[in-house]
């Protein structure tokens, strides 16, 4: 005489109850800050956008543009967030408690348990960050919009197309942050089995990860476009710029001779040259070969290829330590 | 116990095949050449000194660790319970069984229910603030109401007092009876196994030393006590020798076939299960290592 109940399989409903049960306070906290500051930020975005203007003091704060700056700030810290609470203990903390041996005893493989957490906290990890890098687009946008123009002085915005701020809070860059931090993090978890210890490696090796690819690989992601300008050593207004270069990303720039050939600048026509005789300077400069300056940038057309290059570094990147994290927990 | 289902002799069912089991950790090896069949309905010891490969050879049954070379074959399903009785420290009982529940094709709510009841654990009540003993009753019951054919227990009755052991024995056999499970549960308290466990294996070293039917294998070892002699008054071969003053004492496992008879100052005696089981370690921590 028994009472029990038979089914054929654990299902995903069963999975989303427990992933709710043990991670209902992460997903609250971090869901609801995420939510809440989403929905205030489209809000600043409203308020500029119907007024025209940034200029809207509230206590303390003089007006929206420093804000938002502060605010461009957080999508970079969403995804490190996610990394470190989120996927840092959720191996580790089972180990440590042995509730593991809870939790694979019963009829579901370990690996369908991970893949259970992976899906139903990574894949919340992932809307999350994409939607706050969405709402914080629209607040920068906004205040692009509103800064003044000055008519001849060029398009000076606060947050151009390829600012790392604009860059990084595009939704399908974010998603490539938050799929990476989750899975360094569960990497880390699986490998250390020790909380702690795995939080610290992932916070780490997230910001080192980050700066690396933004930073030092970027810029290479495309050869850049050279544009060439007749050298001309007097006073040039900076802020008028070449249409072509609104918005680029700025390479660096150089001398180069009639042909286009890169040449050294001649230090030695400075080394005389104390305020006094420009045409002598000048008359120096070019007959060493210097007649024009160039420019290396990438265009501001090419913002969304190198975002879909760079959510496919990270993406990359995830996949291959989610293989790690899932190859660890199989082979026990 | 009666069934009505023939088994051709010779072949009753097993639960429990192991052939070849080894489990290395880096170099060392935790378990190695294990074999044995654990007739299916039976409640097996696991016994041997600390690091003897029990909770080894148990997660590898389980199913929790992935054995390095042989096999292990549980019939039907199987519920283990570590030896840290691990729980959910925020879950309260009734969550814990939610989660048996959920993640189990079979589930018996009623059953896992009795058993706190039995025990006096409230359901409400987080299990970290639960006791030791009622956070060990918790993980019992979720292993219970999984309506296991195997049930793997690792040291159950550590951190249990003796009345609680007493009764947690009793209820497991309860429970044997009830449904024919197999039970294989290691422990360090042997003085507790008589009239639970039938079946015995004992583990020195990652090794399987002995194997086999609980009162087969005392009907084959016999206690002699009498005089100072250094061989025993019977062949057979002598598992333990004691030598005290004017006395000696032989622990005998004697051959096949009658039991020889044994005249004038011998005394014989029947082995209790903690007496073999205790002469069976005390050789095994004498030999060098293998």
């Amino acid at each position: 005489m028994t009472t029990a109940i038979r089914r054929d399989r654990v299902g995903w409903p069963d999975l989303l109850w427990l992933t709710w049960r043990q991670h209902r306070w992460q997903l609250l906290t971090v869901g609801g800050g995420a939510v809440l500051g989403s929905l205030v930020w489209l809000a600043l975005a409203w308020l500029i956008n119907s007024t025209g203007t940034t200029d809207h003091g509230f206590w303390f704060i003089g007006g929206l543009r420093g804000p938002s700056q502060l605010i461009a700030e957080l999508p970079a810290a969403g995804a490190a967030v996610i990394a470190v609470f989120w996927a840092a203990p959720l191996l580790s903390r089972e180990y440590e408690q042995q509730t593991h041996l809870l939790v694979w005893s019963q009829d579901l493989p370990p690996t369908r348990w991970l893949l259970g957490k992976v899906v139903l906290l990574g894949v919340p990890a992932v809307g999350l960050s994409a939607g706050f890098g969405a709402a914080v687009l629209v607040l920068l946008d906004a205040v692009n919009e509103a800064m003044p123009q000055v008519p001849g002085r060029g398009y000076y915005v606060p947050f151009s197309p390829f600012s790392s701020l604009s860059f990084e809070a595009a939704p399908l860059v974010q998603v490539g942050y938050a799929a990476f931090g989750f899975a360094l993090g569960l990497a880390f978890s699986a490998l250390t089995r020790r909380t702690v210890l795995s939080m610290g490696l992932t916070l780490g090796a997230f910001v080192t990860v980050r700066f690396l690819v933004g930073n030092v690989w970027r810029p290479h992601f495309m050869t850049p476009v050279r544009t060439y300008e007749m050298y001309e050593p007097r006073f040039r207004d900076p802020t008028v710029v070449d249409d072509q270069r609104v918005g680029s990303m700025h390479i660096r720039g150089g001398y180069a001779d009639a042909a286009g050939r890169e040449v050294p600048f001649p230090s030695v026509c400075s080394d005389g040259y104390r305020g006094g005789d420009e045409d002598n300077y000048i008359k120096c400069v070019t007959d060493h070969g210097v007649v024009q300056y160039f420019t290396d940038f990438h265009p501001a057309d090419r913002v969304v290829p190198f975002q879909l290059i760079e959510f496919g570094v990270f993406a990359v990147l995830a996949a291959g330590l989610l293989a790690v994290a899932f190859t660890r927990v199989r082979r026990r | 116990m009666t069934t009505t289902v023939a088994e051709p002799a010779g072949t009753a069912a097993v639960a429990v095949r192991a052939s070849g089991l080894g489990k290395r950790y880096r170099a060392k090896w935790a378990l190695r050449e294990c074999a044995f069949e654990l007739p299916a309905g039976r409640v097996a010891a696991l016994v041997g000194a600390n690091g003897a490969g029990k909770t080894t050879l148990l997660s590898v049954l389980a199913g929790l660790v992935n054995a390095d070379e042989g096999s292990a074959v549980a019939t039907g399903r199987v519920a283990f319970v570590a030896q840290d009785k691990p729980v959910y420290r925020g879950f309260t009982a009734a969550d814990v069984l939610r989660l048996g529940a959920r993640l189990n094709v079979v589930w018996d709510e009623a059953r896992a229910r009795r058993w706190l009841e039995r025990f006096e654990v409230p359901l409400d009540r987080p299990c970290g603030k639960l006791s030791g003993g009622q956070r060990a009753q918790v993980a019992f019951a979720v292993a219970v109401g999984s309506c296991p054919d195997v049930l793997l227990l690792d040291e159950p009755l550590a951190n249990l007092d003796p009345l609680a052991r007493r009764e947690v024995t009793g209820e497991l056999l309860a429970e044997v009876a009830a449904t024919g499970m197999t039970v294989l549960l290691s422990t360090h308290v042997v003085t507790e196994l008589g009239g639970v466990a039938d079946h015995l294996l004992l583990l020195a070293r990652g090794r399987l030393l002995v194997g086999g039917d609980l009162d087969d294998l005392l009907a084959r070892h016999v206690r002699y006590e009498g005089p100072r002699s250094d061989v025993p008054p019977v062949l057979g071969d002598v598992v333990e020798a004691r030598h005290h003053g004017g006395q000696s004492s032989f622990l005998v496992r004697l051959p096949e076939g009658p039991r020889p008879a044994v005249a004038g100052q011998w005394a014989e005696r029947a082995v209790s299960l903690e007496d073999y089981v205790l002469a069976q370690l005390a050789v095994t921590r004498k030999e060098p290592a293998a």
